[in-house]
């Protein structure tokens, strides 16, 4: 990978140099507090674009995924039907995408892309798709308490699968790593300067020195992905775990890894409707109600239960050769009832390793 | 013989699973108080021809303005020209298609996921145990063996219905038992006078039959109640797990594997199913709530 150098106070013609070649660009803002949102980047605002900033809310997957996705157009006349599939597919950059993100997009690649039948909707956006990481390296702005991507392994520094990595080295100074052909064009600006080895050390020395400032570093994936594949997760565990879900489906719509959507029609005007598809939530009652109203996975336990399994079970890992989640900490911000992924690992692993601990050793000592 | 379709071929708009192709109404057969089969026939004539389909599969059948509902396919395979779903009103899209008539147009998107797996099942004795509406998938089943009745050792079929007149394909099932190619075993759950066959759970029936374990392959689709009485019973008489067929049933909104609606522990009904082999979902098979 190509590594260059560039001053911060060239963000803003970075950016402008992504918008020149055609992207709209769209950028984490932070308003007054901590609220930040991602937005699209004009000339009034580009001023406020800032490099470190607390990671929003909703994360960008709703740039390769929308919440609600029109999928076809459906016009009647005389009878007869006429149907055109419809598709958006914007040339777009992400500035100041996190590494828990990116690797929330690669995982949605995976599974959207990476089987038999490849989503076309899908795969139109993301190939429009530009990714300038930004790593977190300000324990104050870029990391939350909640952020735990040092367990996931996907962060502060995204690996790969970024067109452009941008990194604080301090001092006004910012390493640029290019992930692709894409990333390394913009290498072509006047912006960038050569990197010597002196900065990809310093670059090292500030991740190993921001690893330390994580403070949720205790949820240990490996076991937790053992038990739940295994099905050795005690049954009352999973009911904790229900007893204190509030049915509210936000951990779905904050998750940069959730993948579940409902198709619905909606009517636009006479003799017109479109399909859409929208994101939809297992933690909802009525996600596997069928017609006539029998609903295999009723209990708001099972519902949880079946959540976790498919986002830590190696099944679907082996499937989309990661887990489906990425550390982002968006879950465990959002639920009321503190049953987010690092609250669940740890009731997991606690539970399950006190199982095996009273279960009795066979007579032979094997 | 049936071919196994190879997979892309099999998928009408291949590259585009998620739009549908209109078909229209040519025939409506009643089969019972809410349930009736509904003939298609797939409006643009390329595509007529080129859709293929195994039996077991199914369609996203799509009311215009209304939903889809993932239904299986019960019509003779080797039929390019029609094909038929079977169809109880009992949700929001089969409602609509209740009040649809000859000459109506649906929409259609398949044929999707994995069907009865026939070719694994040459000179092997067959048992197909349906309950319901669980004939319609195994209907297609049922015209491909009796097109290759040569292949196949003995062949019965146990039915469930809840009363006689619940029972569906009426006229065929009479056909079936006459011409002596298969055994024919039907049974309702509770009867009117001029039922003279046996009263009781379809289960029941399989104590009347003398299988061969070792020979034998199993085909089930009925109520979920069922499916798991007649697995439990026919792995207590040694049949093979890996030869015991079961077609389930989801909440499904796209049909290939998206959606997430139709997980089953590990695996995605519409995508790995609808027909399952025992020995691959064994571990969640027999779960309360999954």
């Amino acid at each position: 990978m190509k590594a260059r150098l560039m001053r911060s106070e060239d963000l803003a013609m970075l950016v402008n140099a992504i918008r020149r070649r055609g992207y709209e660009v769209v950028a984490p803002f932070c308003n007054k507090g901590r609220d930040t949102y991602y937005d699209t980047v004009t000339d009034e605002n580009i001023g406020r674009v800032r490099l470190h900033v607390p990671n929003p809310y909703y994360p960008p997957k709703r740039f390769v995924l929308p919440p609600i996705e029109r999928l076809l157009r459906v016009k009647r006349a005389n009878g007869a039907y006429d149907i055109q599939a419809t598709y958006e597919a914007p040339k777009r950059a992400i500035f100041g995408i996190r590494s828990c993100d990116v690797a929330g997009i690669y995982h949605l690649d995976r599974f959207y892309l990476g089987r038999e039948f490849p989503d076309t909707y899908y795969a139109r956006r993301r190939r429009e798709l530009l990714l300038v990481n930004v790593v977190c390296t300000n324990a104050e702005l870029d990391i939350s308490d909640a952020c735990f991507c040092v367990c996931t392994d996907t962060g502060p520094a995204a690996r790969d699968h970024f067109d452009l990595q941008l990194m604080d080295l301090g001092a006004g100074e910012l390493l640029a790593v290019a992930g692709s052909s894409a990333g390394e064009a913009l290498f072509e600006e006047p912006i960038f300067t050569r990197a010597a080895q002196e900065h990809v050390e310093r670059r090292r020395q500030i991740l190993s020195e921001v690893r330390k400032r994580f403070k949720t570093t205790t949820c240990w994936f490996s076991a937790t992905v053992r038990y739940v594949s295994q099905g050795s997760v005690p049954e009352r565990t999973w009911e904790e775990i229900g007893n204190r879900c509030l049915e509210c489906g936000g951990c779905t719509y904050v998750c940069p890894a959730c993948t579940c959507f409902t198709v619905s029609d909606r009517p636009t005007g006479r003799d017109e409707i479109e399909r859409v598809r929208i994101w939809d939530s297992c933690a909802l009652g009525g996600f596997t109600r069928m017609a006539g109203g029998h609903n295999p996975r009723k209990s708001v336990h099972d519902r949880r239960n079946r959540r976790f399994f498919r986002k830590l079970a190696h099944y679907f890992i082996q499937r989309e050769l990661s887990m489906a989640c990425v550390g982002c900490g968006r879950c465990a911000a959002v639920c009321h009832g503190d049953v987010g992924m690092p609250s669940v690992v740890e009731m997991i692993r606690r539970a399950a390793a006190l199982e095996e601990k009273i279960e009795p050793v066979p007579a032979d000592g094997r | 013989m049936i071919a196994v379709q190879d997979r892309a071929s099999v998928v009408c708009h291949d590259s585009r699973p998620m739009v549908p192709v209109t078909a229209t109404i040519v025939e409506i057969q009643e089969e019972s108080s809410n349930t009736r089969t509904y003939v298609l026939q797939i409006d643009d004539p390329a595509l007529r021809s080129a859709y293929r389909f195994e039996p077991g599969q199914f369609n996203m059948v799509y009311v215009f303005g209304v939903g889809e509902a993932a239904i299986s396919i019960s019509s003779d395979p080797a039929n390019n020209e029609y094909l038929a779903h079977t169809i109880r009103h009992v949700g929001s899209v089969t409602r609509a298609i209740a009040r649809m008539k000859v000459g109506d147009k649906l929409g259609l998107r398949g044929p999707f996921g994995h069907g009865w797996p026939i070719s694994r099942c040459r000179g092997r004795d067959i048992l197909m145990v349906a309950g319901g509406i669980g004939l319609a998938p195994i209907r297609p089943l049922i015209y491909a063996i009796l097109a290759n009745r040569g292949q196949f050792g003995r062949v019965v079929l146990m039915y469930g219905g809840r009363s006689p007149s619940d029972l569906l394909y009426q006229k065929e099932l009479a056909a079936w038992r006459d011409d002596g190619q298969m055994d024919l075993l039907v049974s309702v759950d509770y009867s009117i006078a001029q039922w003279d066959g046996p009263v009781g759970v379809v289960t029941d029936l399989i104590k009347r039959l003398r299988i061969r374990p070792d020979r034998t392959s199993v085909m089930v689709c009925g109520p979920r109640m069922m499916n798991r009485h007649v697995t439990w019973q026919l792995l207590r008489l040694r049949v093979a797990p890996d030869q015991l067929f079961i077609s389930l049933e989801r909440n499904m909104r796209c049909g290939v594997g998206r959606c997430g609606h139709c997980q089953y522990g590990p695996k995605f009904v519409c995508k790995d199913g609808p027909v399952f082999s025992y020995e691959s979902i064994r571990e969640v098979f027999g779960k309360e709530e999954i």
